[in-house]
């Protein structure tokens, strides 16, 4: 049978174990991207804020070098007393020194620190590779108006100014950090020396910012105006054009009014950036007021953390699909055997036992069960090899011994179950073997003169040794009724010839007799047999027959004729074993005790009769247990009146298979009479006539019905009986009124049956359908 | 005793029936079977040769007439031969003999087989 839902093995394993990596991976790869993400947020703090720093100091290292050269600057205007060219130079000196510095400028207060002296500001700043002079005092200019001018002069200390577009001569993006120069011991406001840096060397600090691959660091100056960004675009526009939003501008707040001089972090402030949130680390700038900010959109770090997943993913999955791969390959290798294993157990199931086993590939379970399998292949088609020969052998040797049974029971009178009526006298007698074949047996003979000869007995054994020296015994007694022997000079022929060559020393008993029927005088003689039963009107008891041995045990036995006068109305039952020792369910034995009480107590003396009471007593007492031994039975009734005519009878039932039966029984009783093969012949027709009509009409072709034939001749007429059980029928007068020649069933039957029979009388009697015919007959 | 049964033809539109044996009510179902088999549309000659046959009651007589029925009605022959003298004694107490084709041997009926043969020839 198929499964409804059919999954190989392999693919149900690659299955689950292909589900199976794919939890554990996905469980992995999970853990993975969290635990990726928030070691990430935690470092990204710390990466930040150290960017931040890192990138304060290496602006504040510029600033301070700016501010000292200045300084010392202002200084040497203050206090050395050079003017005019001399001051070109110093200026001059300082800018070949620190290349930091874009250019650098003095501009003093007209009159104050030399007495004759007005607007004067040289400039000096780098182009191309050298230095270039710019007159600040020039009418073009006028630098007394200058915030880097006047800023330094009424806070009277150094200033950081805003990023501004120099129109001087740098015409670039610049910062300057103006210090005043003093004079005297009041420190008096004599001037300021300045230095511009461009803000092109803070934009090279702030794109060094990098946390971890991302993010960027931008400069703000204290009136939160961008000046240094790696976006140069960005320069100059307020720090809202990066960050902003509500939250951005309170943590903004929040961070100013702290006057934290220490880094600071916050994250998740809304910017400008994809995804739009950003960490921030802020660092404010002691002197400038500036602050360094280091900013990392979050969505780059986790588009980041979100590469590496992928990346993992691929690989995994990669992993996944080779492994699943691989298993599939495994599971298919090893349960291919299985496979076709089930396809030759399938194939064998359907009773092809030539179908070719799988051999077994590997020495695993599998393997073992290829081999069983085919072991037990082998042994199935061993055995229904044995099984076909010893079945055939069975069969042939069963028809012989059917074959062995008919003519076994060809062999006595009737096919081992007959009745035999004589006038007032009767005979009943019934063979059944306990197996196909037995070696019981009985026979008789009944001559016109009025005598019966007749034999029972008994071979030791059973089956067919037994069936064959029965055989044997019975033809011997058919040889001594030729010579006419009495029954003891039958007996002693039958033992000298049963001796001779009896290597298997079987034996048998008998009870041989022959009866008068006309005087009733009986002669009998017995070889080892059991004593007949007498039942006669007064007493039951054993008729003592003394005799001798069983015939074929000794040689030269002589066995005596022992004469009894039987008184009329007399019944002798002759017996063997299979009798007296039927064994019931219990394992008793039915006895001869129980045999002489139960004839004794029966009504009736007719052989028939009391023959099926006992058999019938017998069978109930024996119940469901098998019968152990043959059984024969024999039952003569001797009565009063004449022993003429002699009639047979024989049972048929109602089905048109007996014909062969009713011939044989014809043949038998015709050749007995010695009448022609035409009374023969004519017999057979009437017969088959008045069957075919009780069968087709009578029983309405129902069959197994009974149908009895009693025939008997008498001075040359034959009268012969038909009875059956059916309802009322007489076909004498159904077939009065029919068409000679009318095809329809019995049409032709009757007219056969009046022309060739002398007289027709039809009976009910007993509720049976009687009718008798005679016929003349000439010898 | 059984009945055995022999079919033999000469010409296609021939057909002869050797019956061996006793037919009676046990074997006639087997010659009307036989006779089922052999009497095709084109048999126009049906032979039942008796020679062997040492039994026959009404039950094998209504098979018997049942063949010729069947013949007389496309106008075939219908032919006996070979009826031993218990044979005959059942069909003279019916008297069926009547109009039937009966013959003494096959030589008889041979004869005039051959004879019919010619004068549907000369007919033609």
């Amino acid at each position: 049978m198929k499964a409804k839902n059919y999954r190989s093995l392999a693919s149900r394993l690659s299955f689950w174990i292909a589900f199976l990596g794919a939890l554990v991976f996905i469980g992995v790869l999970s853990t993975n991207y969290f635990l990726s993400q928030s070691l990430l947020k935690s470092h990204i703090e710390d990466m930040a804020e150290s960017e931040a720093t890192s990138a304060a100091r290496e602006v504040e290292t510029i600033l301070n070098t700016i501010a000292t050269n200045t300084d010392s600057l202002s200084s040497i205007i203050a206090n050395t007393g050079i003017k005019g060219r001399q001051t070109h130079l110093v200026i001059k000196s300082f800018l070949e020194k620190n290349h930091d510095i874009f250019g650098m400028a003095v501009a003093l207060e007209p009159n104050t620190l030399h007495k004759d002296e007005g607007e004067f500001s040289p400039y000096y700043y780098r182009k191309n590779g050298s230095l270039e002079y710019a007159d600040l005092a020039a009418d073009d200019y006028q630098y007394l108006k200058w915030d880097w001018y006047t800023k330094p002069k009424s806070l009277n200390q150094p200033v950081w100014s805003e990023p501004y577009k120099d129109t001087g001569g740098g015409n670039v993006l610049m910062t300057t950090y103006s210090t005043p120069i003093q004079t005297g011991p009041d420190k008096k406001f004599a001037g300021v020396a300045t230095a511009d840096i461009k803000l092109r060397q803070l934009i090279k600090i702030v794109k060094k910012i990098n946390v971890s691959g991302a993010g960027l660091g931008l400069i703000v100056s204290s009136n939160d105006i961008i000046i240094a960004h790696p976006d140069e675009s960005a320069i100059m526009q307020p720090l809202k054009s990066q960050i902003r939003g509500k939250t951005a501008e309170q943590k903004w707040a929040q961070y100013q009014d702290s006057k934290s001089s220490d880094s600071t972090v916050y994250s998740h402030i809304p910017c400008s950036y994809p995804g739009g949130y950003c960490w921030i680390a802020i660092e404010s700038l002691s002197k400038t007021g500036w602050k360094i900010i280091t900013l990392v959109p979050e969505q780059e770090l986790l588009s980041k953390v979100n590469d590496l997943t992928a990346k993992i993913s691929i690989i995994a999955l990669t992993g996944l699909l080779v492994s699943l791969f691989v298993v599939v390959f495994i599971t298919r290798y090893f349960t291919k055997p299985l496979s076709q294993l089930a396809r030759a157990t399938k194939d064998i199931g359907t009773g092809n036992l030539e179908t070719a086993m799988p051999k077994p590939q590997r020495n695993d379970e599998i393997g073992s069960l290829t081999t069983d399998f085919s072991d037990m292949r082998d042994a199935l088609k061993n055995y229904i090899e044995e099984l076909q020969e010893s079945t055939a052998k069975r069969q042939k040797l069963e028809s012989e011994i059917q074959i062995a049974k008919d003519i076994q029971m060809s062999m006595v009178p009737g096919g081992g179950n007959i009745s035999v009526n004589a006038g007032d006298h009767q005979l009943y007698s019934l063979l059944r073997p306990a197996r196909s074949v037995g070696g019981d047996l009985y026979y008789f003979q009944l001559s016109e003169d009025g005598r019966l000869d007749f034999i029972i007995g008994d071979v030791s054994d059973k089956g067919v040794p037994a069936a064959l020296f029965m055989a044997k015994t019975v033809t011997l007694y058919t040889r001594a009724l030729k010579d006419k022997l009495s029954p003891g000079q039958s007996l002693t022929m039958m033992n000298d010839l049963l001796v001779e060559n009896n290597d298997a020393c079987m034996f048998v008993t008998t009870l041989c007799g022959v009866l008068d029927v006309s005087s009733g005088k009986l002669v009998m003689a017995n070889a080892g047999h059991m004593y007949p039963i007498q039942k006669t009107a007064d007493s039951t008891e054993e008729l003592v027959i003394d005799g001798a041995t069983a015939l074929g045990l000794m040689e030269g036995v002589t066995y005596p004729d022992v004469s009894v006068q039987l008184e009329k109305n007399t019944a002798l039952v002759m017996y063997t074993d299979g009798i007296s020792e039927a064994f019931n369910s219990s394992g008793e034995q039915y006895s001869e005790e129980r045999l002489i009480d139960f004839v004794g107590h029966e009504a009736s003396s007719n052989a028939g009769h009391l023959g099926t009471r006992i058999m019938s007593d017998v069978d109930q007492f024996a119940d469901v247990s098998e019968q152990s031994d043959d059984i024969t039975l024999m039952v003569i009734f001797y009565g009063k009146g004449r022993s003429t005519p002699i009639s047979q009878n024989l049972l048929l039932t109602s089905s048109c298979n007996e014909c062969p039966k009713l011939y044989e029984f014809l043949e038998d009783f015709t050749v007995s009479h010695d009448m022609s093969d035409e009374t023969l012949h004519d017999l057979k027709l009437i017969a088959e006539e008045i069957i075919a009509n009780i069968i087709n009409h009578a029983y309405n072709k129902v069959p197994d019905q009974k149908i009895e034939i009693i025939i008997s001749a008498n001075n040359r007429t034959i009268e012969v009986s038909f009875i059956d059980e059916a309802p009322a029928c007489n076909p004498l007068e159904s077939a009065n009124n029919t068409d000679e020649k009318d095809l329809h069933e019995g049409g032709m039957g009757m007219p056969i049956i009046k022309s060739l029979t002398s007289t027709r009388k039809y009976q009910r009697i007993d509720n049976r359908n009687v009718l008798t015919i005679t016929k003349h007959y000439n010898g | 005793m059984s009945l055995k049964i022999d079919v033999t033809s000469n010409h296609a539109s021939e057909k002869r029936i050797s019956m061996t044996g006793s037919l009676d009510s046990n074997t006639a179902p087997q010659l009307q079977e036989a006779i089922n088999t052999e009497i095709g549309s084109n048999v126009q000659a049906f032979v039942l040769n008796f020679k062997q046959l040492e039994f026959l009651s009404s039950a094998g007589l209504r098979v018997i007439f049942k063949a010729k029925k069947l013949m007389d009605s496309r106008n075939g022959k219908f032919l006996l031969v070979n009826l031993q003298p218990q044979i005959k004694k059942v069909f003279d107490i019916i008297k069926a003999l009547d109009g039937m084709n009966v013959f003494k041997n096959e030589e008889e009926m041979d004869e005039y087989l051959t004879a019919m043969q010619n004068k549907v020839l000369d007919g033609e």
